[in-house]
């Protein structure tokens, strides 16, 4: 899997392509965990270019969602396939996910968020 | 069943995670899924495999894994065999279900297979190991599937019959 880092004034993307499986599951949660460790812990997942996903994979977010929340952070996924989503909804963790359409979408549910902060 | 049979075994070395999507990606091409059911075919393919090398094999790099996918016109079946000692119960095959504790990082791949896969059956092997066996039915549009496979020589490499 291939994972494209985008660091912003108040937030990373990460663009993922490829398989999301057992194999790849630790080099994102490094990657991921390495920059919420250095005060990133606002992160945007594009999946749109990730055609496979399963059970290890969705494990892995729901793992690296953890260290994120205990960081005090966010973690959005945005651009998921239609059957990418599937899985993220008949195992309901479209419920503990804050899931977007779009980049952008998921861009201004932070930026909004910030705006009701402050 | 009569029909085809494309049999791999996979060595637990380099992309044998991959190596095992792309035999399923390939026949699910041969068998005219479309992206969706292609999806949901690999997936289930890859929850058994990923089950057989870590709870089967104990992630052992000395045993392998049997993959064998089996079709006719009406259904296609994936068996997916390792060699370790895990019973079926260890699988708690019957409380699994893939939305049970959000929150767990484990557990949910028992559950999608049986979502997704029309029957999920698994036994013991006579010689040692579990045999995790897939099957999904095929839908009428694929009803040419036998045609196209005689004309279909190349492409899957393994062993293949009739």
């Amino acid at each position: 899997m291939e994972i494209r880092v985008t660091e912003n004034e108040d937030y990373i993307t990460l663009s993922l392509k490829g398989r999301l499986d057992f194999a790849s599951s630790t080099n994102l949660k490094e990657e991921i965990l390495k920059r919420v460790a250095q005060g990133k812990t606002r992160i945007i997942l594009n999946l749109a270019q990730i055609d496979f996903i399963n059970s290890s994979g969705l494990g892995t977010l729901v793992s690296i969602l953890k260290e994120v929340r205990l960081a005090k952070g966010r973690l959005l996924l945005s651009n998921l396939a239609s059957y990418v989503e599937e899985i993220f909804e008949i195992t309901q963790l479209s419920h503990i996910f804050e899931i977007y359409p779009s980049e952008a979408e998921a861009h201004e549910a932070l930026t909004a968020s910030r705006v009701n902060v402050s | 069943m009569s029909g085809q049979v494309y049999r791999l075994t996979i060595y637990p070395e380099n992309d044998h995670f991959g190596r095992c999507y792309a035999a399923a990606s390939e026949v699910a091409g041969r068998l005219g899924f479309d992206p969706e059911e292609e999806f949901r075919f690999a997936v289930c393919v890859s929850e058994a495999y990923t089950n057989a090398f870590i709870h089967g094999n104990k992630s052992d790099p000395s045993k392998s894994i049997n993959v064998v996918f089996a079709w006719d016109e009406e259904v296609v079946r994936v068996d997916v065999e390792d060699q370790g000692e895990t019973k079926p119960e260890a699988l708690h095959l019957d409380d699994s279900r893939p939305d049970i504790d959000c929150e767990k990082s484990g557990g949910r791949g028992v559950g999608i297979m049986r979502l997704f896969a029309d029957r999920m059956e698994v036994e013991e092997r006579q010689e040692g190991g579990l045999r995790v066996s897939i099957s999904f039915r095929l839908r009428r549009k694929n009803s040419q599937v036998g045609v196209l496979l005689q004309k279909s020589n190349g492409g899957v490499h393994g062993n293949q019959s009739n």
